[in-house]
Order: structure tokens, then sequence, then C-alpha cells
């Protein structure tokens, strides 16, 4: 409870039903998928365990602050490198889904998931409920991401602080297709 | 199932099954999330909107918006037709699924809006939040477990804020939840004058430095003191009466000072009566002001000499620290050895925290709790942690209600029974968010709640009050001290008064070899004193003699001996008041342990179902009591069983909570117990000695539910007779004085309710002994 390194390796052991097994955070591990549950939530979802904890990362606070997911209500994509959030909120193709508050927090998102996910809301056929990898599974800045930890769970950063505005700016910027 | 909204999904079903995008219901005739979500895609379609989706968007609300409100003679067909199904689902009746928004539909959005905005603000059109509210599963009635006071709140939010473009309907349930306090967090945003734009809800530092420019104090009116006062009624502050703050009000009277003062001591605020910067922060997040000062901190770094002079200097005296860990993780976090002598060189305490990752996600079992408490015990004893030593076990992460009823509650009731397992040496706490601590507690009786509170986002956090047996509130990561002294820690409120931590190890004299010893010198007296009584009651009496020898009590269970008291005083003796509990790490009361088991010891038990004077001295007198705390709140109550599940023989603070306590049960149960092995020949001291120390406690319940009450149809019929007969006038008096004293001189007694009234009643303190029973 007291390091960050803990309480993240916790979540992760935590997360989903029966069967579930510690995670290797080594490059190796991008092979067979394993289901993990989303903290705070009810709902549970199959993931490559390289791409688990910044996809859980993003999938808790989406759950917090942008739209509660309830169970079944998830999806994993590309083979466990992808989570697909509320699909019935969210189709692929319809827009103006989300209201403009719940837009900077995802921007808030990507910005706390280090640049290495995407969000399908930046699509050329915009999918909002989309976050996947936007680095190979072995890339070596996921497991130092995980290692560096975040801030507190359940503790959200102020998404209209200058400096994270302009992170989200510039990460839209790049990712946008 | 309803056959309204039967016809309702039946009609979107046949109307929409061909539309591209359209998902089909099942015609249950139950609402759900799906049926809002069909009639949700059905009106997009009508709406003219391409991709159909189960979220009313922005895009939804802006079609809307450009339609107008919808009400008598601006609309027909389908989007009525919508709008009639969707009032089936809420419970409202439009008179039919008709298309035309006639009277009966009117009626219908008028009976909601007024319940969504108050008595007397009901509107006759549908306007676009509206219609998002009408397709959601929120409830705009109050529901089990909701209070008018705090309804009467979110119909003000929404009347007040639903013109702003980040509001939107909030349930009128009654119930303090997640989405309450998110209403709470833009309403504070709002009034501090953000733009649509920055008032995102949340609680960051924009709202925090506005806060801090409105200070209240009594005396103060207006829209600050309202929303101070809302917020306080969620945080369900108790006040001298055993009801809580529910008053929502413009005027800082004295009343909601004092109600400010209790929260300030309960929460170990600066005690003022006045809203400032730290007790606003503490009535809207769970970190509170994150920067105020806390004595207390918890790590998984070795505590060395220079990291233990920089924690002193900087005020903190309680360490948590942990006691084991598997070899398999990847922190190395566990005490090390000479550690805790570094620690208690430097002038500071410890407190115990049991944490194991498993390799498997279930975790949160039974078997693992009783295993992990198993671990627990002997780490503690290996590193000397004296008997009655509370321990943390960690729930580190955000557990949903649903979890924590299916893993984690399971997973305590498995360290119970692994400390008890282990001769009960230790007693078991929590570590967890709110919900956590407080679920956990009620139901497993952990003895102090260690709050997960920094993660204020947390689904257990938010929409949930500090419990009531909080000693430790987690609220800061920080780090602190230079070079070798600099060590990360998390920062922690304590609560004075609460669990006192650790000072030394390896110690042996403990609280209760102190009382056993006090017992034991009593006993010598008694025996030297001679006299008419026996000696084991004149002990008792003497236990008793500070608090229970006025005139009722006199009455109900004999005189004490007042040449012995004087005699034993002036000799000289160390007066015991209290002892910790063995098993549930409580502090007993000795004078009322000593009255309960001198009446008991005195009168014996009663034939039958038949109940006597020494009953009153110890359960019937508590019941009494507790039945007039009932009467007292039987508006909220109206059930005596759901009033008994509630608030019967529970861990609570002393100072909530009503008066009829877990404690108060330890000490009857005892009191009887130990009664029973006092006759013939037996030494009270050799009798203490014996439950106390030699595991009597552990089977305490069990023993006092068969020997006193002899199974579920005997307790209740022995409690009815407790509260109804009219055999012995001094029992009859003392019920009378008893229920008026707290419930006011027009109580009604247990005789004037109906029999199935009161059937409820005694069959909730049946049942609590039953499930105590099963503790052990």
């Amino acid at each position: 409870m007291s390091a960050r390194l803990s309480r993240r390796t916790l979540l992760v052991l935590m997360a989903g039903s029966a069967g579930t097994t510690m995670i290797d955070i080594g490059p190796a591990a991008a092979a067979a998928p394993v289901t993990y549950r989303i903290e705070g939530s009810d709902a549970t979802v199959a993931l490559a365990a390289a791409a688990a904890p910044v996809l859980l990362y993003a999938a808790r606070r989406f759950h917090y602050e942008v739209d509660p997911i309830r169970p079944g209500e998830v999806a994993p994509l590309f083979g466990g490198t992808g989570v697909l959030l509320r699909p019935g909120a969210y189709p692929a193709g319809a827009t103006d889904v989300l209201f403009p508050a719940q837009v900077l927090v995802i921007r808030d998102i990507l910005v706390g998931c280090g640049g290495l996910v995407r969000w399908g809301g930046d699509d050329r056929t915009p999918s909002a409920g989309l976050f996947r990898l936007d680095v190979r599974p072995g890339d070596p800045r996921l497991a130092a991401w995980h290692a560096a930890g975040g801030s507190t769970p359940g503790s959200s950063p102020d998404p209209l602080q200058p400096s994270r505005r302009t992170a989200a700016r510039n990460l839209k910027n790049r990712q946008t297709r | 199932m309803d056959e309204r909204v039967r016809q309702a999904q039946q009609w979107v079903n046949t109307t929409y099954r061909s539309v591209a995008g359209f998902v089909p219901v099942p015609e249950s005739g139950q609402t759900g999330w799906p049926t809002m979500y069909a009639l949700t895609r059905a009106l997009q379609h009508e709406l003219g909107i391409a991709t159909l989706s189960d979220a009313f968007g922005p895009g939804t609300l802006a079609a809307l918006n450009a339609r107008g409100p919808i009400g008598i003679g601006q609309a027909t067909g389908n989007i009525v037709k919508i709008i009639q199904s969707a009032c089936y689902c809420k419970g409202y009746d439009p008179g039919g699924i008709t298309g035309t928004f006639g009277l009966g539909t009117e009626s219908a959005i008028l009976n909601l809006t007024a319940d969504v905005f108050g008595a007397g603000a009901g509107q006759r059109t549908v306007t676009p939040k509206l219609f998002k509210a009408l397709l959601t599963m929120d409830a705009y009635v109050q529901v089990s477990g909701g209070t008018p006071a705090v309804r009467v709140v979110q119909q003000w939010l929404n009347s007040r804020y639903l013109n702003r473009a980040s509001f939107f309907v909030i349930p009128c349930d009654g119930i303090f939840s997640r989405d309450v306090q998110k209403a709470m967090y833009l309403a504070v945003q709002y009034e501090l004058g953000m733009s649509d734009a920055d008032a995102t809800g949340v609680f960051g530092p924009g709202t925090r430095s506005g806060l801090a420019g409105h200070e209240l104090a009594e005396g103060a009116t207006g829209i600050w003191v309202q929303l101070f006062s809302a917020a306080l009624m969620f945080n369900r502050v108790a006040l001298g009466d055993g009801s809580v703050w529910s008053t929502f009000t413009t005027y800082f009277t004295p009343a909601l000072a004092s109600a400010v003062r209790t929260l300030q001591q309960f929460s170990v605020l600066t005690v003022n009566g006045r809203a400032d910067y730290a007790t606003w922060c503490q009535v809207l997040v769970s970190t509170g002001d994150p920067g105020r000062r806390g004595e207390a901190c918890d790590c998984v770094t070795e505590i060395t000499d220079d990291r233990a002079r920089t924690l002193y200097a900087a005020g903190y005296r309680y360490i948590g620290r942990y006691l084991d860990e598997d070899d398999l993780t990847v922190i190395d976090k566990m005490i090390r050895p000479g550690e805790l002598a570094t620690i208690f060189r430097n002038g500071l305490r410890v407190f115990p925290i049991s944490q194991y990752y498993g390799r498997e996600v279930g975790v949160f079992t039974y078997a693992n709790g009783y295993s992990d408490a198993r671990r627990a015990h002997t780490a503690a004893v290996g590193y000397g942690f004296a008997t009655g030593t509370v321990i943390y076990f960690a729930v580190d992460y955000d557990a949903t209600d649903a979890e924590i009823g299916s893993h984690i509650i399971p997973y305590f009731q498995g360290v119970v029974a692994g400390l008890a397992s282990s001769g009960k040496r230790y007693v078991h706490g929590v570590y967890g968010s709110r919900n956590v601590c407080a679920r956990v507690t009620a139901q497993t009786y952990a003895r102090w709640s260690f709050v997960s509170g920094m993660s204020y986002g947390f689904s257990g956090n938010m929409g949930f009050p500090l419990p009531d047996n909080w000693a430790f509130n987690q609220v800061q990561t920080l780090t602190v001290g230079q070079d070798a002294g600099k060590i990360e820690i998390d920062k922690n409120i304590y609560r004075p008064g609460t669990d006192p931590a650790v000072a030394a190890v390896n110690v042996t004299a403990t609280g209760l070899e102190q009382f056993l010893e006090y017992v034991t010198k009593l006993h010598q007296r008694a025996v030297a004193y001679g006299g008419d009584r026996p000696p084991n009651q004149l002990v008792l009496e003497f236990l008793r003699h500070e608090d229970y020898n006025d005139l009722p009590w006199r009455t109900l269970i004999g005189t004490v001996d007042g040449t012995f008291i004087t005699y034993v005083k002036q000799l000289g003796i160390d007066m015991v008041r209290e002892v910790r509990d063995p098993f549930f790490g409580i502090d007993l009361k000795v004078s009322h342990l000593g009255a309960s088991c001198n009446g008991a010891l005195v009168d014996g038990r009663p034939g039958g179902n038949d109940v006597n004077r020494g009953d009153v001295a110890g359960w019937g007198g508590d019941l009494m009591t507790f039945y007039g705390e009932w009467r007292r709140d039987s508006n909220q109550y109206p059930s005596g069983l759901a009033y008994c599940r509630e608030k019967l023989a529970k861990v609570s603070d002393p100072t909530t909570g009503g008066t009829f306590k877990l404690r108060d049960l330890i000490e009857d149960a005892d009191a009887f117990n130990l009664a029973r092995r006092l006759g013939g020949t037996a030494n009270i001291a050799d009798v203490f000695t014996a439950y106390y120390r030699d595991g009597g406690t552990l089977t305490r319940f069990s023993r006092y539910y068969a020997d006193r009450f002899n199974g579920q149809q005997n307790a209740k019929a022995i409690a009815r007779t407790m509260l109804t007969t009219e055999a012995d006038l001094v029992i009859l008096a003392g019920r009378d004085y008893l229920i008026r004293s707290t419930a006011g001189p027009l109580t009604a007694m247990p005789g004037d309710l109906t029999d199935e009234n009161l059937d409820a009643f005694v069959q909730g303190f049946a049942e609590m002994l039953l499930d105590r029973a099963g503790l052990g």
C-alpha cells in the first residue's frame, strides 16, 4: 500500500476471475491473453499481459471519470492489445457521443498512458470506446511505464493543468489520423 | 413483470426491428438498461441520427434541442410513444402508448418532474435533458436505505443546476452516492463562478483554493451555507440524541455549528465550529485536506535511526509496517531484524499490517484469509507483539460493493477463524476503502479501520462517510528528510483514543493480566474479611460499586456490603476500570461486567422461558433501552427486525451508534457464563482466569446462547416476556423508566404494539444471538 510498485502489482494480481496468473512484465510475455478485472467495476477483460497494465489504467480511469462500465460491457481487440469499452454506447462510426468534459478526461488519460496508447476517437472511423497500444507489445517502454508506476489509484490528476493540456494537445496532433 | 412495460418493449421491437443499428429487447415486462438503450436508439432514429448508440450523447441532445420541448400540441407519433414507453418503465402512468401527448402523458410528466425537482416544481413538457433522464434507470422516488433529507438535496441540485451545460439530472432516491458526490463538486464549481468548460466535476486545485475563500461561521447565510449543510448531511454526523445531521439550511445556526464541532472532533480537525478550509475538504473528499498534519504514516522501507529521527522531527509517532511477505514478491517491505528496537528507541510506535500477494487472483477467499491470519500470527509472535495487538489485514484495491460481499467478507471470516484457531492472541483490523472498512467491521467485527482515503476516486470511497471505528486515515504520499534520513511514506491522520499501537515488544504484563491479578487480590481480601456474604459475591460487589449502586440497582440486585468496600480501600488497591477483551480487542467496562455478573449470581437462571431481575441487570435492561431507541427512530425504521439488523450489538465508536453495542453483549454474556461457573466451591479468581486467559472467550456466545436462550423460538419467547411481563413490579417499573427516558413519555410500550410488530423486534434480537453464537 505504500510503494507505488506494490499498488500496481496488486492491481494486476487482483485482476480478473479465478485462474489469472501473475503477469510477467518483461518483453517476452506478449503471448496468451489473461483475464483481468477493471478496478472499481465488476467488468473483466482478457488482455495480452504486456499490454494489460497501461490498458487497465485507461479502462479504470474511463470507468471512474468518463462513463461507468458494467459487466459484459468490455471486449478485447487485436489479440488483447486493445480494449473496447461499452461498444453498445460507442459503436464504430458514431459521432457526438461524448460530452466535452468526457473528451477532456480521455485526452488526459492518454497523457497518463505516456503516449503508449491511442484512442479510437482519433481514428478515421471514430470508435470512442476503443483504446489500443500505439507501440509493439514487446516495446520496452511498456515495462518501463509499469515499473515507474503512476499516480495513486483512484486519485485523478486535474486535466485542466496547463502542462497536461499542452501534452494532450501534442499527443492528439501526433495520433490523429 | 409489468404488463405495460411488456407492451412498451413489444412496441419498440415491432416498430424498429428493421432499422439498421436497432437492438431488440427481450419482451420480459421487466425494466432494465437494455430497454432504455432500445428506446434511446429508437429516439436517435426518429431524430435522423445515422449511427445508433446506447449513449444519449451530445448529438442526441443537440437534435432534441433543435426540436424544442415536447408537450401537448408539440409532437405526435413515435417520439411521443417513446416518451410514453419510458414513462411506464420509470413507473409513471401516461395513460397508454398512444402517440398523442394528451393530459395523461402530461400528468405522468408532471409527477415525474415533481419527483425530479421537488413538490410544486413539476413541469408539463419534456425538455431534452429530461428526456435523457427518462432513458436511464435512475429512481426519483425514495428507495430502501434512502432518506427524505438527502432526497430534498438531490431535488434541489437538479432544480438549481440543470441549466448548466455539464449538469444532468441526478437520481432522487434519497441515497448519498457517487453521482451525488460528483454533482456536489459541480455545484461548488458553479458557485465559484467557473465556466461550463472549467467546471469538470474534478475536485482539483482550482476548486480547493476557491473553497479556501468561503470560510463560514455561525450567523452566516446563503448558498455556501446551503452547500455546506448538505455536505455535512452526507457525512452522517452523529448528533447527541442518536440521530444524524439532516438539516438542509441557508442559515449557519448554533445547531449547525454544534454538528460541525462533532464532525471536527470525529475527523481530528481543529474544533472551532466553523466551515474552514480543512472542514470543507473533509466533508467533500475522502482525503480531507491532504496537506494537514498527520501523526502516523506507513511505509515499505526499513526504519533506520536516521529515518526514525526524520519522522519524529516531522511530527510522526505511529508507523505502519508489514509483518511478513511472500518471497515471491518484488518488494522488500517487511520489518527487518532489529528494526522494531530502532523504532521504539526513537520514541515511535508501530502498528502491524498483514498483506501477502498470491499468485492467483482469487486471493480474497475464506481459505486465504484463514492461512494469512495464521501466518500473520506466527510472524507477530516471532517479533514478540503482545496479546491484543491489532493487525491490519489489507484490501489494497478498489473492491466494488458486490466484491465486498462475494470475496472480501469471506476473506475476513477466514481471518477471524485463523486468528481464533491460533489461540486468539491477536485482533484483526481492516485496511481498505471506506466501504470495505465499514462492511468488514459490520460483518466481522474488525476492531479498528485503517482507511485508504488517499484514493478518493475509489468506488468504495466516493459516496461513503468515514467509518465509525476509523483509527488511521491515509491521505497523502510524500517524501520526507534528506540523504540517509530520506524516506517515502504514506501520511496517515491518527485518531487519538483509538488504537494505541505498540511501543514495546516482548513485554509480559498486559492489561488482562493486571485485571486477573486485581480480581485475585480482591478475592484474597474478601476471604480475609469474612462477613456473611460469600467471597465471590463480595468481589462482584466491589467491581460494580462505583457505577452500579444507586437506588434502582440496589432494588434490582441488592445492596453492596459497604463495610467491605471501605475495608478494601483502607488496605489500598489500584482500581481496574477497563479490561481489553482478548477476543475482540474491545475495552470492557469492569463495573458493568461486575453488576451483570452480580445479578446473575444472586438470581440464577430462571426456569423455562421466564425472566428475572438478574436478566434485567444483563441483557434485559440493554434490550429495554434498545427498544426505546427503536421507538424513537421508528419513523425511519418501521420494522423492528430491520432496526435490530442494522444497530444491535455492533462494533461502534462510543460516541455514535446505539446503546446496546457489541461491548454490552460481551459483558452480558460473560457475566452470565461466569456466574454459571461460580457455584459451589469455585473461586472467582480461578474462574475468571480460566475464562479470560485460557480460552473461555472463544465460545462465549455459543455457550450463552445455548445456556440462557436455548434456541430461536425460546429466545424470542424470553425476549417477549422481558418486554411485556407484569409479574414483577420492579421489572415493570424499570422497563417503564428505561424506555420512557430514552424515547419520551408518550412512547408506545411493547405491550401496546401489535403482535406482529413486536414479533419482528424480538425476532431481530433472537437472530442477532444466533448470528453471534456462530462466532464462537
